[in-house]
């Protein structure tokens, strides 16, 4: 039996297979186009259409890679890393996507050709673009996972009473909002330590996902689920609730 | 010259002697157990990139009374290292001149910058270089000399034995407390010392100073960007009364140096703030040199844990009359009492100040966010006395937010771009004149320098492969030495020049764009 090979090593090599193919990728389509401008048949908008496929191609490469991170269960916080440098690269895309656009608008203006100094404009925005995502990409890398904030956050400790005492109760969470404002963080964000009480236990932490949540003390209730003893019954199940203040 | 700018100017100094990059691996590490996230790649140079930011054109100050613009006669200065030691070591002596957040940061930074000096002349048996006009020495004194005896100076009783004091105890509180701070290598054991002398020095200015507490940073991602998470825990001396009396943010700029004004908004019609309340937060470390402006909301809360009570804030909409460089800028101050329900019980104040400014880095902002006490206002107090005429805290009540719109021929009320066009402004490039020819030319000398340092070590290697007796065992542990040597400086160069192209060139490099 061969011992598994080590995630890095993994990820090293399926990484390396994407960068190849898309390498390969790339060769096929300036192979295509160097065939229409040896037959002179190779327009300035053509230019576009390449650079279009050649950032498609990147996006791609970019997305599969990012798959490869998913598929191989890095620690969350290399995840977070990982993620926040896809969001920089999808800004560089449509930050360029934005001047080849313009590019493309003043060059089929037809008459008013599209001159060397509006090039140049062109071309500098571009460097910028790439300089200024690069450097934000490097920061983020330097900066290591280890700064990337914990998830989820914990609160305090809450304490609910039970009404029916040597049952377990499954812990759910109700509305938790921001007061003042309308959206609740959703469920799938909110876990409890234990997520079940067992007979006798009252006390238990809301765990919460804080990404994408903004800074607030939100506040909401905690319910305590009996179980039911018909599977089957569809009302909603005997619980027991508490208020709770939560700080993100 | 502002107390708080002489602070920064501490801090900025451990900066700038990292940033030289001829500190010992060893001192660099004690450094970043410090400040954390301060000394690598894209993190050190944050100084320079914080006094850059506040050369802004969207940061010149306002006359408090006519509210027009101050033209700014030179660019926004900080002291020197020697310079802000004396601006923070000054006073009457039967009054403290220096907020207790203040003197505890600048103590935290004397501490780093102690320990710097004493580790440097340990390892390489001379001080580092901290510019021109400040050379740490022998001669020069301790930082920790300057500052302590300020705030020791009312009652210097005896202390017990600091815990792991590496110097015998001498009987005077400032003397031992500089030594025991002097031999910390870690933010641990400087909070260690720092609860010890909160909880045993006589001196109640001390014992104040000792337990203001310390930031703590991290990254959260909202909206696909990552913002610096600035947090605070702290046990107050203050009770639920006192801070009921101070909360409400209209109170701080009689509270707290950094805080210029809070203007309350005008209402809108029709009216969608949905009970929050409205206000332009006006910041600074020194208000003839700069303000930051920006719209805030605000809801003021109890929460169900005995009865504790909080401000939650966030980012107004629509932004009037703000600087729109502050891209997100959220947050919490939570005060809980000891005792559930009691009003005399002192809290604990819970500070969380979620922020991300528009071409600062997320070091540079924390910089900001924790050196100033943006986003722990409670922690700067001298005293929860309120100030005259003070707001006292009332819950907010909620109301159904209306549909805001601006009057015709304007996008927002005042004539302010749209958020929407603040968003996208936000997302476009940037970059300072001189900047990018800086970081080409870094590039260009990196790769001719690995293409240079490659050339010689293949040439070695191939005289020697070829010189018709092959190579040796010895040969090649000498040239395997030499690779080693050779890639090891290459990296720490490239490392370096990585750095430096991460912040903004020097000023002389930079010209035009703020």
């Amino acid at each position: 039996m061969t011992e598994p090979e080590p995630p890095l090593v993994r990820v090293t090599q399926r990484v390396a297979d994407t960068a190849k193919k898309m390498v390969d990728e790339s060769a096929a389509v300036v192979s295509a186009e160097s065939r229409k401008i040896d037959a002179e048949d190779y327009e300035l908008t053509d230019v576009i259409d390449t650079v279009t496929k050649l950032a498609g191609i990147g996006i791609t490469g970019a997305a599969h890679m990012g798959r490869i991170a998913f598929e191989e269960k890095p620690p969350d916080t290399v995840l977070a890393m990982g993620e926040y440098i896809a969001s920089v690269v999808r800004r560089m895309v449509t930050q360029t996507g934005t001047v080849m656009q313009d590019a493309a608008i003043h060059m089929e203006k037809g008459k008013n050709k599209y001159s060397s100094k509006k090039w140049l404009e062109s071309m500098t925005r571009l460097i910028d673009i790439g300089i200024a995502g690069g450097m934000e990409i490097v920061e983020t890398v330097a900066a290591g996972p280890a700064r990337f904030e914990v998830h989820p956050v914990r609160s305090d400790e809450f304490e609910i009473a039970a009404k029916r005492p040597g049952e377990p109760r499954t812990l759910r969470a109700g509305d938790i909002k921001r007061d003042g404002t309308e959206t609740p963080i959703a469920p799938q964000k909110i876990s409890f330590d234990p997520p079940v009480l067992q007979p006798g236990a009252t006390k238990f932490a809301v765990l919460v996902d804080a990404s994408d949540l903004v800074s607030g003390v939100y506040k909401g209730k905690v319910y305590a689920d009996y179980p039911k003893a018909d599977p089957n019954d569809q009302s909603p199940p005997d619980h027991d609730d508490v208020d709770v203040s939560i700080s993100l | 010259m502002s107390k708080l700018h002489a602070q920064m100017a501490l801090l900025g100094a451990i900066d700038e002697v990292v940033s030289r990059g001829d500190l010992h691996n060893d001192t660099v590490k004690m450094v970043e157990s410090f400040l954390p996230g301060t000394t690598g790649v894209g993190q050190r140079g944050w100084y320079r990139e914080l006094k850059h930011f506040l050369k802004r054109d969207e940061l010149t100050p306002l006359d408090s009374v006519s509210g027009t613009p101050i033209t700014r006669e030179g660019p926004v200065t900080f002291p020197s290292y020697t310079e802000a030691l004396e601006e923070l070591a000054v006073g009457p002596a039967e009054e403290r001149s220096v907020d207790p957040g203040t003197q505890s940061r600048a103590i935290y930074a004397a501490t780093v910058l102690s320990n710097v000096t004493r580790m440097e002349q340990e390892k390489r048996g001379q001080p580092p270089d901290l510019g021109p006009r400040s050379r740490l020495s022998a001669q020069t004194p301790d930082p920790l000399d300057a500052l302590l005896p300020v705030i020791g100076r009312n009652n210097n009783k005896p202390l017990p034995e600091i815990p792991g004091n590496e110097m015998p105890p001498t009987g005077d509180a400032v003397t031992d407390l500089k030594n025991a701070l002097t031999f910390v290598k870690t933010r641990a054991q400087y909070a260690a010392v720092t609860d010890f002398v909160a909880k045993n020095a006589v001196d109640p200015d001390l014992q104040d100073v000792m337990r203001r507490p310390l930031c703590q940073g991290a990254l959260r991602k909202i909206d696909g960007k990552f913002c610096t998470v600035l947090t605070t825990s702290w046990d107050s001396p203050f009770t639920l009364r006192q801070i009921k009396e101070i909360i409400d943010p209209l109170n701080w700029p009689a509270l707290c140096e950094f805080f210029v004004s809070m203007e309350p908004q005008t209402p809108l019609n029709p009216d969608p703030s949905g009970g929050w309340s409205r206000v332009l937060e006006s910041v600074s470390g020194d208000e003839t040199q700069w303000q930051m402006r920006t719209a805030l909301r605000y809801w003021k809360g109890v929460s169900t844990d005995g009865e504790g009570i909080y401000i939650n804030y966030d980012l107004d909409n629509p932004r009037i009359g703000d600087c729109k460089l502050v891209e997100v800028d959220a947050g919490y101050i939570w005060a809980t009492p000891t005792i559930p329900g009691d009003e005399d019980s002192l809290v604990k104040i819970r500070t969380c100040k979620q922020v991300r400014i528009r071409g600062v880095s997320a070091t540079a902002t924390a910089a900001m966010g924790c050196g100033f006490g943006w986003g722990d206002a409670m922690s700067r107090m001298f005293s929860a006395d309120p100030p005259q005429n003070n707001t006292k805290f009332t819950p907010s009540a909620p109301k159904k937010a209306e549909q805001y719109k601006a009057p015709s021929g304007q996008t927002q009320p005042g004539d302010q771009p749209s958020d929407d066009a603040v968003g996208e402004a936000a997302e476009e490039v940037e970059l300072i004149d001189g900047w990018r020819g800086a970081i080409i030319e870094a590039m260009r000398v990196q790769l001719t320098d690995g293409i240079e340092r490659g050339k010689n070590l293949g040439t070695k290697f191939a005289v020697r492969w070829s010189d018709g007796e092959g190579i040796s065992k010895d040969e090649v542990a000498e040239l395997g030495g030499e690779f080693g040597r050779e890639i090891t400086e290459y990296a720490t160069n490239v490392f370096d020049a990585a750095a430096a192209a991460l912040q903004p060139p020097p000023d002389d490099a930079t010209k035009g764009n703020n």
